[in-house]
Parts: C-alpha cells; structure tokens; sequence
C-alpha cells in the first residue's frame, strides 16, 4: 500500500465511527455500553495502526513532503472544492501524537463512563475531536484545515456542556464558543486573503506566496486566529472556565492536543510567515506576556485542574516565544513532552489526594515546598496586591466586558428596543396552533 | 368529572381556531408555490398580491373573534410597493432599488416583516419565513429588468445586505424570544444570499444552496421551538429550561440542525457559505469581512438559543410533560429525514448545485 492510499484509508477511518455515533444520536438509537465502548477502542486501535504504518512509510520514504489529493467534491462555475492532504514532518508528528493519546483517553474512559448517562454522546464527541485533529494534521490547505479547525471548536464546546444539568457549564461553554468564534474570524480572513492574494491556497505553495505585498497581513490573521485555541493573551480567560467537562475530555483538550494547535499551526505556516520580523516580535510578545501571565495566576487557583490549565497555558506562551525565535525543532519537542505530561496530570487529577496518602514517597515536605522560589524574593508590599490581581486574572474578565461586550451588546440592546418601540402599538402574537 | 368537562370545552373551543388555521395555512402556501413556480409575470403578480393579502388578513384578525379589526400598516405598504414596482416595465435605480430593499428587508425596510411577525400565528410567519418572497422577488425582478441594478448601485445594495444581515444577527444575540432569535438568524442569512444574488454566477448558485440550507433549517429549528411552546410552555430562554432531558427528540433535532444551520462541516451550509465567501470576495473585500462576522454570529447566537432552551436544571413542572403523542413522532420522523437531506448535502454537495 502507498502513502496516497493509507492517507486517504486514516482519514476515512477516523471519520466512521463519528459518523456512526452521530447518526445513532440523529435517530434516537441507544446503543449498548458494551458496543459503544468496543467501537470507541477499534476506532482508537485503528487509529494508532494507520498512524504508526503512516510514519513507517514516510520515514522509509525518500520525499520529505507528500501531497495527496482527491477529486474534486464540488465543481461549479470556475468553484473548485478539492481536499489537499499533506504528510511531511510535521504532520505525521502530530498525528502520531494524536494517535498515541487518543488511546489512552479512551482506555481511561472506559470505567469513568460506565453507566454514565450521555456516555454515547461522550464517544461521539471525542472520536469527532480524534477525526477532527486528524483532519488539521494532515491538511495541506487552508480549506480542509478550517474544516478540522471548526469541528475540534464544536466537539470542545459540546463537551464543557457536557453535564447540562449544571447551568455553569452552558455559560462556560457558550463563553469559550464566543472566543473561538472570534478567533475564527481571523481564520477565516486568513482564508480569505489567501484565496484572493495568492496564486494557490496549498500549504506547500506559501513560501513562494511570503514576499506579497499582503503577507504579512495575512501572516497576523494567522496569529490572530490561533489564539484562543491555544489560549494566549488576551483571549485567554475561557480556559479555566473550560474544566466544567469531563476529566478525560479535559485532558485531551486543553492539556494534550486541541489546545497545542495553535503552535502546530504556526509551524504548519511558518514559511509564510517567517520573512516578517513584526509578526515573530508581535508572537514573541504575545507568548511571554501569557507565560508570565499564566504562571502568576496558576498559583493562585485552588483546584488541580485550573492550575493544570494555566500550567499548560504557561508552557504554550514559551511555545510561542520558540517559535517566534525560529527554534522550531524545539518547539515541536517542547510541544510533545508539554502533551504527553499535561494528559497524566489532567488524568490522575481527579486522585490528585488520594495520590498523594497512598504514594510513600510523597511526604509532607513536597507540600511545604511548592511555593516557588521567586516568589519569597519579592518584597511583601508587592506580593500581596501582585497576589490579588492575579487571583483577579488581572481584571482581564472585567476590561473585556466594560470594553468589548457590554458596548456590544448594549447597542444591539438599544436597536431592539428602539424597534420594539416602532411596533410598540401591535399586540402580541396569537397562539399558534 | 370536572376536570375532564372543562378539558372537553377547552377542546371543543380549539377546534375552529385549529379548522380556520389549517385553511389559512392551506391559503398561504398556494400563494406562496404560486410565487414560486409562476409560469408568467401576471401569474407571479397574482399569487404576490394573494400571499401580501392573505398575510394582511390573518395579521388584522389576530385578535380573534368578537374583537376589532387591526389592521396592519407596514405590511400592505411593502406589498403595495413591491407589487407596482415588479409590474412597471423598467422602474428607475433609486425605485428598483428601494423595491429590492423593501422585499429583501433591508434594516430598517425589514419592519413589515415584525409587523407580520407580532400578529400572525407561529406557523403562518414560519410559512412567510419559509417562502423567502424577497429571494423570488429579486429573481424576478432581475429577470425582467437585467440592467436595473448594475454598476455601483448592485455594489451599495450588496453592502447594505451584508450590514442588515450584520445587525440582525446582533439583535438575535439580546432576544429572549427562542423564535425571534432563530429568525434572526434566518434573517441574516436571508440578507447575506440576497447580497450572494449580486455577484454573478457563483453568487446565484450559492444563493440557491443557501436558500435550501436555509429553508431546512429554519423549518427544523422554529418547528422545535413551536412544539416546546405548545407542550411545555416554553416562551423565553431561561437558564432553567433544562429540556434537554425532557425533550431527548427535540433536542437532538435542534442540535444536530442547529450547527448545520450556522455553517458546521457536514452540512449543506458550509459549502454554500463556502461559495458565497468566495463569490463575495470577488466583488467586495468589506462585504466578505462582514459575511465572516456574520457567521460568526449566527452560531453565538444559535447556541446562545440552545443552552437557553435545553441546558441547566428542567423545571419540576416540566417533568410531568405528557409523552410524545404519534402526531409528534411523525412530526419528528420528518424533521430528522430534513436533517438527514442536509447532511446529506454537506457530504454529496454536487447533488446540490
């Protein structure tokens, strides 16, 4: 079997079993436990299988970068949609990290959604995000790779909602939809300028597009529109607010893999992006504010997870300052090990306390001693209000509603009352049997 | 006894509203396929009339019976217009214009619709909403005067279309009223195929898919929140809705039409806003930048919709909802096989366009 066809046989492997749940889901089919549990392990063995025979034959292979693409799915009026995968380095990379975790998030899983209710959905959502992240590693153009982009932000958003019941998780989880769809608008407008600027919308083709006259433009779009997937400043403040979900689905999100596409897109675009120095300072910038952000506030938190998200949120600014730096082979190291560390410690978090009586070699001094180190060199009159800001997370919520939202809104409010007063004379609708 | 006698009057006091409803919805929709699928100019003015008519009819006796005629404004006004302006034989480009602004309901033109919207019964505005006037009033209206908006005046309408559809999908975002904000949406979209319609060709065929997309979705979504109204009383969106559990059918109907509604991959939407960004594109860089704000919106404001019909803890009183009756369940066979065509859309979208 060649590269071509094994690439095309994951992607439509990774694609069945969301397809199946989902239509299950549609029609109203409650299947077995023992069923949905079964197919989420297949699909995840599959998954690695395909992933490790996809590293076998590039890495044996003598072309550093394969393009494979398919017929057209739709072909009207000069409008061609024609999905274009690429295998070079960095996507076989991350897919073999996807498929390395994907396995252990379903393995751990298994007993945490016994006779849970909605564990069918669950299964949906996560072999959606394990389609979907297989989509964004293999994309070799912006089309299919906003296609993967938009459903990991759907399935992350459908998974902090995941206890409905618990009114917090809807507005956590509508509050993160609204930074991911801001995000995605540079995205989007990345697509846009692409499609009108270059002569090609491949990945492959964006280094001969760097010296337009609007790559840099679009080369800050992209940066733009990684940021709140990848949680860095300013669109940071939905990540803790994200822990409302599932443990496992919490340590595939945002400690292992969706959170880590920021940088993996950065990488993937880095030959258009590289020839402009203010992009690499704007991305240098943006990545040391949210480390120090991120670590300041971390220590504030109370609970394992946050401080988890913000130990995570930490790691990924460096990632943008490696980046940003050209350390690129370091960065995709940096971003494997953060992955794999951030799913242990997302995944045991849950037995954080139990952990610590159970395991003899952790005493009462590894308590005593996590303060860290800089923090008794600062001066007591700056600790404490530096103390509260961040526990504030530096107001950052509060300056985003006084000066974003609530503006925002309270025009749309204005508007809607304004019409309501126009038409403020007609009764009210009849019912409507 | 008394219990079960009040239910027989309360049935027996139903039953015209549900005879006079059924026979304006009957009347409604002949107009509504006889604007559509008009053989001849003089057909389409007929059936326009018929459908402006009818709508001002049912809108005037919304307060039922025994009570004094209303008879709306705006309504009659913008079929009064409209209808002059598709039977004059070369209208001016301001008068076409205003024409194309008024169907299409441009802000602030769009206010015959809410008039119809406050005083017509759930259905009967599904019905206008579904039949899309302005979309075949514009096609039409182009075909018959092909010159009538070219140059820098198509450019202006297209960028008023875009921001009417950019303010309604920010009014969708502070409506309380589950069926204002999904029509928000519809709106939006409405707007933004019409500005499709300026572009040429590739705009049409997006236009076309859209409308599809938009017309199923639309239907599946105000269905859902028509039958929540109906069974369990639901008006405004509460973060104690909770129907999630009370309603399992409808709620993954509303959700799984709800992202294929806002353009999710999978569905038909996504490839016709696909194709409408890039026929966009190639006319108006701002008019693109604000159909991306747009969708944006649109899937802010449908899951704002969702979490505040089916997230947080159900009400007591909602537990004890009667069960799905077979009406229902037919009801939902059709609304999941609309959902199915969609998907199927957005995997096959060639079958399509």
């Amino acid at each position: 079997m060649n590269l071509h066809t094994l690439t095309l046989l994951t992607l439509a492997w990774t694609a069945l079993t969301p397809v199946f749940f989902g239509a299950a889901l549609l029609f109203g089919l409650r299947l077995p436990e023992a069923l949905q549990q079964r197919l989420a392990v297949v699909h995840a063995t599959g998954l690695l299988l395909a992933a490790g025979a996809l590293c076998y034959l590039f890495a044996t292979g003598s072309s550093p970068m394969v393009e494979v693409s398919t017929g057209p799915l739709l072909d009207t009026h000069g409008y061609l949609w024609r999905p274009v995968l690429l295998i070079d380095r960095l996507s076989v990379t991350y897919l073999a990290l996807v498929a390395l975790i994907f396995p252990v998030i379903v393995r751990f899983s298994q007993p945490s959604f016994h006779r849970e209710e909605g564990s069918q959905r669950y299964w949906f959502l996560v072999s959606l995000l394990a389609c979907a992240l297989t989509v964004v590693s293999l994309a070799g153009n912006i089309d299919v790779l906003l296609v993967g982009w938009e459903l990991v932000g759907v399935s992350s958003v459908m998974l902090i909602s995941f206890f409905r019941r618990n009114p917090r998780s809807a507005q956590n989880s509508l509050r993160a939809l609204i930074y991911y769809r801001l995000c995605d608008l540079g995205l989007l407008g990345t697509a846009m300028w692409i499609h009108h600027a270059f002569s090609s919308s491949a990945v492959s083709h964006f280094a001969e597009n760097a010296a337009a006259p609007t790559a840099v433009g679009v080369a800050f779009l992209l940066l733009f529109g990684t940021l709140a997937k990848s949680a860095q400043l300013p669109m940071s403040p939905w990540l803790h607010r994200a822990m409302e979900g599932p443990a496992a689905s919490s340590a595939i999100f945002y400690g292992a893999l969706s959170v880590h596409l920021g940088p993996l897109l950065l990488l993937r675009t880095s030959a258009l992006w590289m020839p402009h120095l203010s992009v690499r300072i704007a991305m240098v910038v943006i990545g040391l504010a949210t480390a120090v952000f991120a670590t300041l506030v971390g220590h504030t938190r109370p609970d394992a997870k946050t401080s988890l998200a913000y130990a995570t949120m930490a790691q990924l600014g460096l990632m943008y300052v490696e980046i940003g730096l050209g350390l690129h082979t370091l960065a995709l190291i940096h971003l494997c090990a953060n992955a794999g560390l951030r799913t242990w410690q997302f995944l045991r978090s849950s037995s954080l306390i139990q952990d610590f009586q159970d395991n003899p070699l952790v005493g009462m001094d590894v308590r005593l001693h996590r303060l860290p180190g800089w923090g008794s060199l600062l001066p007591a009159r700056l600790a404490g209000p530096l103390y509260l800001a961040a526990s504030r997370l530096f107001w950052l919520d509060s300056l985003q509603w006084s000066f974003i939202a609530r503006p925002f809104l309270g025009f749309f409010s204005r508007l809607a009352a304004f019409e309501d007063r126009l038409l403020g004379d007609s009764p009210a609708p009849r019912s409507h049997s | 006894m008394m219990e079960a006698s009040l239910k027989l009057q309360a049935e027996s006091e139903s039953v015209p509203a549900r005879v006079s409803s059924r026979w304006s919805l009957l009347v409604g929709s002949a107009a509504a396929v006889g604007i559509w699928a008009a053989p001849s100019r003089p057909v389409f003015l007929a059936s326009w009339v018929a459908l402006f008519t009818w709508a001002c009819v049912r809108a005037a006796t919304s307060g039922g019976q025994g009570r004094a005629l209303r008879l709306p404004v705006l309504a009659p006004l913008a079929g009064l217009v409209t209808a002059g302006l598709a039977a004059w034989n070369g209208p001016t480009q301001p008068l076409a214009a205003l024409g194309m602004a008024i169907a299409g309901g441009v802000l602030p033109f769009h206010l015959w619709l809410e008039e119809l919207r406050r005083r017509l019964s759930h259905r009967e505005y599904l019905l206008l909403l579904l039949c899309q006037p302005g979309v075949i009033w514009l096609h039409r209206f182009v075909q018959a005067n092909p010159t009538a908006l070219r140059g820098s005046l198509g450019t202006v309408l297209l960028l008023f279309f875009v921001a009417s559809a950019i303010l309604q999908s920010g009014l969708g975002l502070v409506r309380q009223d589950p069926a204002r904000a999904i029509s928000a949406i519809t709106l939006s979209q409405s707007c933004l195929l019409l500005a499709g319609c300026f572009t040429g060709h590739i705009g049409w065929e997006a236009a076309r898919a859209l409308l599809i997309a938009m017309v199923a979705g639309t239907l599946v979504l105000l269905s859902v929140i028509g039958l929540l109204r109906d069974t369990y009383g639901v008006e405004k969106l509460a973060p104690d809705n909770g129907l999630a559990d009370v309603a399992p059918d409808l709620h993954r109907l509303f959700i799984a039409m709800g992202w294929l509604f806002v353009g999710l991959p999978g569905g038909l939407a996504f490839f016709a806003e696909d194709l409408l960004f890039h026929a966009l594109l190639e006319h108006s860089t701002v008019a693109t930048a604000g159909f991306l704000l747009t969708t944006a919106l649109n899937a802010i404001v449908f899951y704002r919709v969702y979490a505040g019909l089916f997230c947080g803890p159900s009400r007591r009183g909602q537990q004890a909802a009667p069960a799905a009756s077979r009406s229902r369940r037919w009801y939902v066979a059709i609304l999941t096989a609309v959902t199915v065509l969609v998907v199927i859309g957005g995997l096959a979208p060639a079958l399509f366009l």
